[in-house]
């Protein structure tokens, strides 16, 4: 072992039970973020994120990863709210997105019309 | 198999700071930060319910589908990183403040969530929920 390093397959609290450490290897959250207003590129709290663009479309965000994925960023999962009322976010699996890139897109629920609005998001997946 | 008992994981350089390598092996990710630091599965549609959370102390339905979701361990900044989703038709989003919902803004202690209908009308949920990341105080 080296110094300060452990290596385990499980980890186990005397009362709350055990997990395997795979689920903290896979299961934990391997970036998330908020942008600080409805535009502009000020991120105001971050994991693992480089920078944040607020492209020219409405409703059109690319946030790039500092450790990228090891596939397309959109092969893995997403969660994520806007600010605002009525107001959702997803992928675009489009170009833009890549291992490092991510392509958000915030819109109006109703009509499903790109919005510009404050979001926030975490990701779950695999660090190449 | 191996195997490590214990009740509190440290880290050795800095407390509250250790890494886990990815799963490519070629990089590492913040065991702290990449965690959950609350949750909770609620519903107000009937009657204002937790149905489970985690570190979540209480909550207030203070309109018809406006929540604010109150912390036992608070954050250590009010830039908390919020998502959720609601139950059948429903959505959850982030009571920032602006002008258009009148909510008010996320404190240390707690945020405000929105739920609503596909049609963009706020409405009481009855399977909502919600997950917080960022660094606790």
């Amino acid at each position: 072992m080296a110094l300060g390093k452990i290596k385990a397959d499980t980890l186990e609290h005397s009362t709350s039970g055990s997990v395997d450490t795979k689920f903290v290897v896979e299961g934990s959250a391997k970036a998330w973020a908020s942008n600080s207003a409805t535009t502009g590129d000020t991120i105001s709290n971050s994991l693992n994120v480089s920078s944040l663009t607020d492209e020219s479309t409405t409703g059109q965000y690319t946030w790039a990863l500092t450790n990228s994925a090891s596939a397309e960023i959109d092969h893995y999962s997403l969660s994520g709210m806007c600010g605002g009322d009525a107001r959702n976010l997803r992928y675009s699996d489009g170009a833009n997105t890549t291992s490092t890139n991510l392509d958000i897109r915030t819109y109006t629920s109703s009509s499903g019309s790109g919005v510009d609005s404050k979001h926030s998001w975490q990701w779950c997946g695999d660090l190449a | 198999m191996s195997e490590v008992k214990t009740n509190k994981l440290t880290g050795t350089s800095t407390a509250g700071s250790i890494l886990v390598t990815g799963e490519g092996n070629s990089t590492t990710t913040n065991l702290q930060q990449g965690l959950a630091k609350a949750w909770h599965r609620y519903q107000t549609s009937t009657s204002n319910l937790t149905l489970d959370s985690l570190n979540i102390s209480s909550f207030t339905d203070s309109a018809t589908g406006k929540d604010t979701h109150s912390f036992t361990n608070s954050f250590g900044s009010v830039n908390i990183v919020t998502s959720g989703s609601g139950g059948r038709t429903l959505y959850v989003g982030i009571d920032d403040g602006n002008t258009d919902t009148a909510g008010g803004a996320s404190t240390t202690g707690g945020v405000p969530t929105i739920s609503y209908n596909y049609q963009g009308n706020l409405y009481d949920d009855n399977q909502a929920s919600c997950m917080f990341k960022g660094d606790l105080a």
